[in-house]
């Protein structure tokens, strides 16, 4: 195995199968150039850790956060629109089977069926409609607000 | 660092469920404002734009509270909120050409005094990480601030383990051959 591929299996290590490893070990002991890697790779991880680790919001994150969410300002309060949004689609649907019950109550003759599916079918595909339009209300608000 | 745990998760739902917002937002901000403005910073680059957007996002979590109806954990959708909320900026910042999100602001960072690199001045990381893809070197941020978790950063990013693995190795084989290039150079 080369050089180069040792230096993949380095970026590696940590998740290296035991076997792997073990090959990676024994090859640092004789080639100096891939030691060096190693060590270089070993100081970036260092340098790395140090950068990034620890990093937390200041204490006037947490004084200005609680200023904000405390006040009484409209844009602070929990925003009411879902239960808004419920209570129209809750009621859209009620109209619409109230609706549908309304035209297929009480049961027609067979000799009616024509009419009743071009009565039932666009009210079902206004219903499915409908209900895909509220659905898409309450995820866009769910995730985007 | 504070760890997430499933209890603190059942509590939140339950705050919610019972419409008690303020509890359950003392909760989130107490688990999330570290988790937060680590996955903000890995997007922006900078400590003080992070911080600020973090409250931004936190704003806008408390007002959409009630939005939330569990179709996703609170986890996820606190990091959509992030992810949303930094991007957006990120849009904004492009048209207003007010910041620049590249090099300038994540050296102006590694510069400055609260952020200076601890014993580590054989590396040059302000100068080599613009070099490095965005997309990889967000992930390699967030891998080391979130004490190397992949879970941690697949979640935070929503990808999957095997990409945020993928793209680590591509991020350290950059900044490895970056600076071994610099060093050469250095030598010659």
């Amino acid at each position: 195995m080369s050089c180069a591929s040792f230096e993949e299996l380095l970026l590696d290590y940590a998740d290296l199968p035991a076997q792997e490893r073990d090959a990676v070990d024994l090859h640092l002991t004789q080639c100096a150039s891939c030691r060096q890697y190693s060590d270089t790779l070993s100081q970036l991880d260092v340098a790395l850790t140090e950068q990034f680790s620890g990093l937390q919001p200041s204490e006037l994150f947490h004084s200005r956060l609680h200023a904000i969410t405390t006040s009484r300002s409209p844009l602070s309060a929990p925003s009411f629109l879902p239960e808004l949004l419920d209570l129209i689609g809750v009621a859209g649907i009620v109209l619409v089977l109230s609706l549908i019950l309304w035209k297929v109550v009480p049961i027609p003759e067979i000799t009616d069926f024509v009419p009743i599916v071009g009565i039932v079918l666009p009210v079902c595909a206004g219903l499915v409609l409908f209900g895909i339009a509220w659905l898409g209300v309450r995820v866009y608000a769910e995730f985007k607000s | 660092m504070t760890n997430f745990q499933a209890g603190d998760h059942q509590e939140i739902r339950a705050c919610l469920d019972q419409k008690l917002y303020a509890p359950a937002f003392d909760l989130i901000v107490k688990n999330f404002s570290g988790k937060v403005m680590r996955l903000a910073y890995s997007i922006l680059g900078n400590r003080a734009l992070a911080e600020d957007l973090t409250q931004d996002v936190f704003v806008r979590i408390w007002r959409a509270l009630p939005a939330y109806r569990g179709l996703s954990s609170v986890s996820t959708w606190i990091y959509s909120i992030t992810r949303n909320t930094c991007l957006t900026a990120l849009k904004r910042a492009g048209a207003d050409k007010a910041i620049s999100l590249d090099e300038p602001l994540i050296r102006a960072e590694a510069e400055s005094a609260a952020f200076l690199p601890r014993g580590s001045s054989v590396i040059d990381l302000p100068s080599l990480l613009p070099k490095v893809p965005e997309k990889y070197r967000q992930v390699v941020m967030l891998f080391y601030m979130e004490e190397k978790s992949y879970e941690e950063v697949a979640r935070q990013l929503d990808l999957p383990i095997g990409t945020v693995k993928t793209y680590l190795y591509r991020a350290r084989k950059t900044l490895m051959s970056l600076l071994l290039q610099e060093r050469k150079g250095g030598n010659a």
